[in-house]
């Protein structure tokens, strides 16, 4: 049940924060996650708030399903002064110490390095905590990656790539920037085991997580995991996707990790209708008050971000 | 004090401050047991173990983007990027990552580390091996620079960089690595963004960092013959830059000359000069001049052709008194 | 064999002259001591004479003309004339003022003196913080440096020096005499009165006042204000108030010359000049305008009394707008004083003595004063200077004028 809360937690926000961006209440542009929300729920559910993890500009999903507050991850979304990061960041850079999200990253693949010495310090301080660094079909092309999986693997360090395989980068497909079709085979050439999944199954999600964060605790090194799913709209919020076949939209459409985990759940009897909707009442309300809460918070005063560069 | 060279000196920084903090770590390439291509980080490997000297693999944004993954879980890495040059192979993890950290996270987390990186010419190390590029970094805000002259400065900066909660990129000059100076015994920091005045003079003042700090001092002495009396400033940092030192100084002399290795066009000296005009236009007795190389990359044999040297600052000093 | 006919400098800060009439035409014979030319400033009109002997043989510039001091306005041609060859900017006659360091900067026959004048920032500052015109500074070479301000400046205080250069002779050459070093107030005093002598164009006015009114109305006040305050009031205060009275019905006579022009000053500040045993100060009376006979005596015996003991602070011998000078307890007739800078003028006052005059076709003896007043005539124009003068007789002569 915790999966489903945490996957139309993920949703519900989203899509408030698409309409919100719509009424150009957001200084900026986003990036949902709208359909991949079985990638972040079943990886992050694996994890505690001692673990840290990386995500991207498309960050949203990982953020909450990470477990961070709705509070001051709207201010920041918002640009205010209480968000959780002084409103310096707004929705790429969002960032939550407390309950170990690293950041999301404006630069492709940036992420990568950094989740390298993440989880270089969780070993040298001898912890059990482990790193994620999630990332896109496109960032696996990017010099970092490569570098990253080839020190990770030779350090052993306890770290987890998670490539959330969309089919697009951009606006670009997959097979056009790409040889191969599967990211997991990379692992093998870098030395460390590789995995692909249905990223919209979050059970399989979890379950192949489950695998790669025990080999991690173990002291037995990184793994590649890679999740296939859609992406339900453009890259950014606001992008007509003039570039994709409007059947490959509409194909991903027609999966939806949460309907579909919805029906399991009612048909295993773990959950009825009546309970899901209590939910999804709940998280939309809890929502709705973070977005007033946002709202009402007060803009940054003048000068503020600059106490913010050096210690 | 004791006689030491600017590359042992470095190096005795970087034993002290890991006995002192266990969170010190060292990683680059070559690092351990090679001590280092220069061999700064000599006998650290043996000193203090495998675990806290980290060798790696030639892959630079790898490198710094864990460095700064590790100081976000609260170490203290020291970085060493062999040849300054090599530094924009991993911009991004510098610029868009490490520099901005604090910033785009409201403080949640921080940078604590250090980049050690050799630059300049003078060995014949050829275009993709000389340059300084202090400039490039000097402008990144996030970041702080320093550039150590002398053996005591390579120490004390480098110990106090490695103690600063903010990101520092430490520009060592690879042909003063073998140059020796006074170094005090004992525990010996010195701030970041405090300018040393070298020689103090009434008639011009040159403001000036790293290797050009010596040609600055010989050209002083061929001026003092002629009757000019010259004030030297050596920065040692570069961002947080030490204004009231040097506004202090041409408020004094009513004549500034900046020297540097860099390339002329669009270095530190640019800055300087702009920040003096704008601050004190009416302490000016003459146009500000600029010392600097000309506009094109290190050539490898003609560097003495190339470098800007002692005659070249005293010809702007005088350039300055004549006017 | 040929020269030139220059336009000369005359005064400190002449640039420029218009040619108003050319007495001598192209093949006229000129003598020195002939006058060749009539050239006008905004304050004068000058007759320039010639200096050597020669025949025109050109006029280059016209009547109606303006051109930069220096520039070369007719040539001559030397037929034995006692300066030959010599560039004929030496031979330009050198009027009244001799010139401080600066000389004409700009080169015969060039036209920029109306163009900007080149100066470096820190040279601009230090002319400023000086009140001087920068443009009447030379510069040693390229634009004007701190070095040549700063040898302006101490050109204006040697000024003396070089106008009466043969009459400075080092101490130590000067036989039987006792070297006392300059005190801080003297070098003031010594600054002050060279610069009031060569900035301001000083002239001079006498009127000639019977006492005897005011000698009368100064004995009926005192038994009043000297029990009012425990003073008795003085001459010199009782001038004082005629003074402030009559500049506020003339008040041309407190003003002050600036780069930028004439500042009328709004309220009256009198410096009474008092003598002290090694010097000279000027203790200020605020707003005199306004102040009763009896404030005014109270005040100037305090003020005099600190200036004695050394104790006048600085800020009281400040801010005067207008001066007096009485000399007449030494028993001088008339002096001439110099103005206290930056006022436009100053009243001497002499002694009062008795003199036998004509009044109604008799002799009488009366008590005769003489007022001499020196003024700032780039202000202060003749007439405008008698008509104050006029007034302040008549107020000295009634008193009771003051009132009305």
């Amino acid at each position: 049940m915790e999966l489903h809360r945490s996957m139309l937690r993920v949703r519900r926000t989203e899509e408030k924060l698409q309409q919100v961006f719509a009424d150009g209440k957001i200084p900026g542009f986003i990036h949902v996650s709208i359909g991949q929300e079985a990638v972040a729920t079943g990886v992050c559910s694996c994890l505690t708030p001692a673990d840290t993890i990386f995500t991207t500009h498309r960050g949203h999903g990982h953020t909450l399903a990470k477990g961070m507050e709705l509070k001051p991850f709207m201010a920041e979304i918002f640009g205010r002064a209480n968000g959780a990061c002084h409103g310096n960041s707004g929705s790429m850079h969002v960032a939550s110490a407390a309950t170990g999200v690293g950041g999301a990253n404006g630069i492709v693949g940036a992420g990568l390095p950094i989740s390298l010495g993440s989880a270089f310090g969780s070993a040298f301080k001898g912890e059990d905590s482990v790193t994620v660094a999630f990332f896109g079909d496109g960032a696996s092309n990017q010099g970092t990656f490569h570098e990253s999986l080839n020190l990770a693997a030779l350090w052993n360090l306890p770290l987890i790539f998670v490539c959330e395989n969309n089919g697009w980068a951009q606006f670009t497909s997959q097979k056009s920037y790409m040889k191969i079709d599967t990211i997991a085979r990379r692992a093998d050439g870098y030395g460390m085991p590789g995995l692909t999944v249905d990223g919209d199954d979050v059970l399989k999600v979890r379950d192949a997580m489950r695998q790669a964060l025990a080999r991690a605790r173990a002291g037995e090194g990184p793994t590649l995991l890679e999740c296939k799913t859609y992406r339900w709209f453009g890259h950014y919020a606001g992008d007509p996707q003039k570039y994709r076949p409007v059947d490959n939209v509409e194909k991903a459409r027609t999966v939806d990790c949460i309907a579909n985990f919805e029906r399991f759940l009612i048909d295993s009897g773990f959950a009825d209708r009546q309970q899901l909707d209590a939910v999804d009442a709940g998280l939309r309300a809890e929502i709705d008050e973070a977005i007033a809460y946002a709202e009402a918070a007060p803009a940054a005063p003048t000068g503020q971000f600059l106490n913010d560069v050096y210690a | 004090m004791t006689e030491t060279r600017y590359i042992k000196a470095i190096n005795e920084a970087l034993h002290e401050e890991m006995a002192r903090d266990e969170n010190v770590v060292v990683i680059g390439e070559d690092v351990g047991a090679p001590g280092g291509a220069f061999g700064g980080t000599r006998g650290l490997l043996q000193a203090f173990g495998d675990k806290r000297v980290k060798d790696t693999p030639i892959s630079e944004s790898a490198i710094v983007g864990l460095a700064l993954g590790a100081a976000m879980k609260g170490l203290r890495p020291v970085v060493e990027v062999m040849f300054a040059d090599f530094l924009p192979v991993c911009m991004d993890q510098i610029v868009n990552q490490i520099a901005k950290t604090r910033f785009m996270f409201g403080g949640q987390f921080t940078a604590p580390l250090v980049i050690r990186a050799p630059g300049g010419a003078g060995l014949n190390a050829g275009p993709q091996h000389s340059q300084s590029l202090e400039a490039w970094f000097a402008h990144i805000p996030g970041l702080k620079v320093v550039m150590p002259a002398t053996p005591a400065d390579a120490k004390g900066l480098l110990k106090s960089a490695i103690r600063d909660d903010d990101p520092v990129l430490v520009l060592e000059h690879k042909a003063l690595y073998a140059s020796s100076g006074e170094v005090p015994v004992g525990e010996h920091l010195v701030p970041i963004g405090k300018a040393e005045i070298r020689r103090f003079g009434k008639d011009v003042t040159i403001v000036t960092a790293s290797r050009m700090v010596h040609h600055a001092l010989e050209a002083a002495e061929t001026l003092a013959g002629q009757g000019t009396d010259v004030e030297v400033i050596d920065l040692r940092s570069l961002t947080p830059l030490d204004k009231e030192t040097i506004l202090v100084s041409v408020e004094k002399t009513s004549r500034l000359v900046i020297a540097h290795e860099a390339v002329k066009s669009f270095g530190i000296g640019a800055e300087i000069s702009a920040m003096v005009a704008e601050e004190m236009i009416d302490g000016l007795d003459a146009p500000i001049v600029r010392v600097g190389a000309p506009f094109s990359p290190v050539p490898f044999s003609q560097e003495k052709d190339y470098l800007p040297n002692a005659a070249d600052i005293v010809r702007a000093a005088e350039k300055v008194v004549n006017f | 064999m040929s020269s030139a006919i220059v336009m000369p400098k005359v005064g400190l800060t002449m640039t420029e002259g218009k040619i108003v009439e050319w007495r001598k035409s192209v093949g006229d014979r000129i003598e020195p001591g002939d006058i060749v030319f009539v050239f006008e400033t905004e304050k004068v009109s000058f007759d320039v004479e010639a200096t050597q002997t020669g025949v025109v043989s050109k006029i280059i510039i016209a009547e109606g003309e303006t051109v930069p001091v220096g520039t070369e306005v007719a040539l001559l041609d030397g037929a034995g004339g006692a300066a030959e060859a010599a560039p004929d900017k030496s031979s330009a006659p050198e009027p009244a003022a001799p010139q401080p360091a600066a000389t004409a900067r700009t080169p015969a026959g060039s036209v920029t003196a109306s163009s900007k004048t080149r100066a470096t920032p820190l040279a601009r500052r230090i002319a400023k913080s000086n009140g001087i015109d920068i443009a009447q500074v030379t510069a040693s070479s390229g634009p004007i440096k701190k070095r040549d301000v700063e040898s302006y400046l101490s050109g204006l205080a040697a000024q003396p020096a070089a106008r009466s250069a043969s009459m400075t002779v080092p101490p130590s050459e000067i036989a039987g005499g006792r070297l006392v070093k300059l005190s801080s107030m003297r070098e003031i005093i010594a600054r002050k009165m060279v610069a009031s002598t060569t900035e301001a164009a000083q002239a001079y006015m006498i009127v000639t006042v019977d006492a005897g009114n005011l000698v009368e109305a100064r004995g009926r006040l005192i038994p009043s204000i000297e029990k009012q305050t425990g003073v008795r009031p003085t001459l010199t205060d009782l001038i004082a108030k005629i003074v402030a009275v009559a500049i506020g019905r003339h008040p041309v006579m407190n003003t002050r010359w600036t780069r930028d022009g004439i500042v009328w000053l709004d309220a009256i500040h009198m410096g009474i000049a008092t003598a002290l045993d090694d010097g000279l100060v000027v203790p200020v009376i605020e707003n005199i305008g306004d102040k009763k006979l009896s404030e005014i005596a109270v005040q100037r015996r305090d003020l005099i009394d600190m200036a004695r003991n050394g104790r006048l602070p600085p800020e009281r011998m400040k801010g005067s707008t207008f001066s007096i000078s009485s000399l007449g307890m030494f028993g001088v007739e008339e002096f001439s004083a110099i103005i206290n800078q930056p006022e436009s003028a100053i009243l001497a006052v002499g002694a009062i003595i008795d003199t036998p005059v004509a009044r109604e076709g008799a002799v009488v003896v009366r008590p005769m004063m003489k007022l001499t007043l020196t003024y700032d005539h780039r202000i202060i124009d003749g007439a405008k200077a008698a008509a104050f003068v006029a007034s302040l007789k008549d107020v000295v002569e009634e008193p009771l004028l003051a009132l009305a």
